[in-house]
């Protein structure tokens, strides 16, 4: 059961991008992906504390029920230096996101996943399960 | 006087799909017809009350096993109070079907089997802690630290005045929240500790039978802990796969687990499973675009009513769909009545006799005062898990130029006269269901 409002989504809440500034959602992707991984090669240390990060952008696809999606960084509370790679989507209500791992582990591991060739292809994927989780809500 | 749900014969169960006839849907329709594409194409009609009851003769059926199931998983658990299982209802069935054909989700037998996820709905109630002396709470504060480092002098005051429910300011409180969230992080942990290791356990077991998963590879990636890993090389568990996992709580609310051990159940879950969370007050780090202002954060946490649970969308062994729910015993009385607010704001009419009156004052309630009443039904549900960790808990009184009708003891009032009320009913009552030729 689950209990927002999301007939009050006020307009405030939504963001516009100018239109001559859109970008296709397969480049928005690959521009947050290859952000990722350069945050991930500078800010997870081999040891010691990190901060989590996050990198995201405005959907555009109406195909896509959410209103961001966000591919993002989660230090493992269990594991000194290991780490999570999570893709999320934010619900255009803004009350709630849906999110799932892609890989754990410590940064090497992260960047040879995320190096894979068919790597934005399974991002794709997850984010239209998440999509479709969302639009249940 | 009682009532007769009249339903058509029992009719087969489709093979290719269904088809729905748009131009005679209307919400809440008891007799909305869906056209059924047999084999040969030819079109056959059967109504949605029909495909609703097929479901849940069906999930009768598959109920024994998944309940035994749960059982298996979770009933020795020193931690766990009682659990309770229940197959879901036609009547149910039939509203969920509706929202789906809706959204276009629906467009086969098995696609309407699957939507409904929570056929089979388990509720694992687990014991209050004990509650803590004042010497306990404050050796947790002296001890507790943030990344590494102890609370400052202003941190400390801060923290103790919000646990012991001391007046503050509302920017004073959302301060204190993240403070307090650490604090009762160990005692989230205490309480649920056991249930979330079987539960590891049981979706590890999954995934090794699967094949997706070995224990080489559990320990080569740390997916459990190794007290964890030991008992999965020498025991035997109920395999559980995890569709989805929701840890709802309100804007100040604790969860049912603590994002340490949402984040192990992720790790031993694999790709493909969703979490869904909500914002904390701090807003989401997760959407660095999209943080909140301090205005809307507050905004958004008092919409919610401060429903909390931890929930899960499961497949049985047997393949049954099911939704598991992990709560304490008070929490769980109070959300028996709770969301009866929410349903009738909703346009929900399912209630007695005995709620008309409370019915009428709800639907007086301006959005403004809907609001400020469900941020009343948050700090009820605060205090009750309050009293569920061990923590001082003072009882919320409802907001002055409230009717009293609307206080959250006579909302349980009304629920006890009403049960009891159904439970006369069921004396003498016919068959809710008579088929017709």
């Amino acid at each position: 059961m689950i209990k927002y409002d999301i007939k009050k989504i006020n307009n405030k809440h939504i963001r516009m991008m100018p239109k001559k500034m859109e970008k296709k959602f397969s480049e928005e992707l690959n521009n947050v992906i290859l952000k990722m991984k350069n945050r991930i090669s500078r800010e997870i240390p081999d040891k010691g504390y990190f901060r989590n990060f996050a990198e995201d952008f405005e959907n555009k696809d109406k195909n896509i029920f959410a209103r961001a999606i966000s591919l993002n960084i989660e230090k493992d509370e269990n594991i000194e230096g290991g780490a999570l790679l999570l893709v999320s989507a934010l619900h255009p209500s803004m009350n709630v996101d849906a999110t799932s791992m892609l890989v754990c582990g410590r940064r090497d591991d992260i960047l040879k996943f995320m190096n894979k060739d068919n790597f934005s292809q399974k991002v794709a994927e997850e984010i239209n399960k998440l999509s479709e989780s969302l639009k249940r809500i | 006087m009682g009532y007769q749900f009249l339903i058509k014969k029992f009719m087969q169960k489709p093979e290719l799909g269904l088809n729905v006839n748009f131009s005679r849907l209307t919400a809440g329709s008891r007799d909305m017809d869906i056209a059924l594409k047999a084999k040969d194409l030819a079109i056959k009609k059967a109504d949605l009350g029909t495909t609703a009851y097929q479901i849940g003769e069906e999930l009768k059926v598959q109920f024994p096993k998944a309940r035994e199931q749960v059982d298996n998983i979770f009933g020795d658990l020193n931690s766990v109070e009682r659990i309770t299982n229940r197959p879901k209802g036609a009547v149910s069935i039939h509203t969920k079907l509706e929202r789906g054909i809706k959204e276009n989700k629906i467009n086969s037998y098995e696609t309407a089997v699957k939507y409904i996820g929570d056929g089979i709905g388990s509720r694992v109630i687990t014991r209050p802690l004990e509650k803590l002396s004042r010497a306990q709470i404050k050796k947790m504060v002296e001890e507790l630290k943030i990344n590494g480092d102890p609370l400052t002098k202003e941190e400390k005051v801060l923290l103790n005045k919000y646990i012991y429910n001391n007046p503050m300011s509302p920017e004073e409180a959302d301060r204190a929240f993240p403070l307090f969230e650490k604090f009762a992080q160990p005692l989230i942990e205490k309480r649920s500790k056991q249930v979330v290791d079987d539960l590891s356990l049981s979706i590890a077991s999954n995934r090794i039978k699967k094949g997706e998963l070995s224990i080489e590879q559990i320990k080569e990636q740390n997916l459990l802990s190794e007290d964890l890993i030991k008992r999965l090389e020498t025991e035997e568990f109920e395999p559980l796969e995890v569709l989805l996992i929701n840890n709802y709580r309100g804007g100040h609310g604790l969860p049912e687990f603590s994002s340490r051990q949402i984040q192990a159940l992720r790790k031993i879950c694999g790709s493909g499973v969703i979490v869904n969370s909500r914002p904390d007050l701090a807003g989401y780090n997760k959407f660095p675009n999209y943080k909140y202002s301090k205005s809307e954060a507050k905004e958004f946490a008092i919409k919610a009513s401060g429903y909390r649970t931890g929930q899960m969308n499961i497949i049985h062994s047997n393949g049954a769909r099911g939704e598991i729910q992990f709560r304490g015993p008070y929490t769980n009385y109070f959300g028996e009545y709770e969301h009866i607010a929410y349903d009738l704001r909703q346009g929900k009419n399912t209630l007695g006799p005995l709620f008309n009156d409370y019915k009428r004052e709800i639907s007086r309630l301006s959005d403004y005062k809907y609001a400020r009443y469900n941020k009343y039904l948050e700090e009820c549900y605060n205090y009750y898990n309050r009293l569920e960790l061990g923590l001082p808990a003072v009882k919320p009184k409802l907001p002055k130029g409230f009717n009293k009708i609307l206080s959250e003891e006579n909302m349980k009032k009304l629920y006890e006269a009403n049960e009891a009320r159904l439970e006369n009913l069921k004396a003498g009552f016919s068959p809710h269901f008579v088929e017709v030729a």
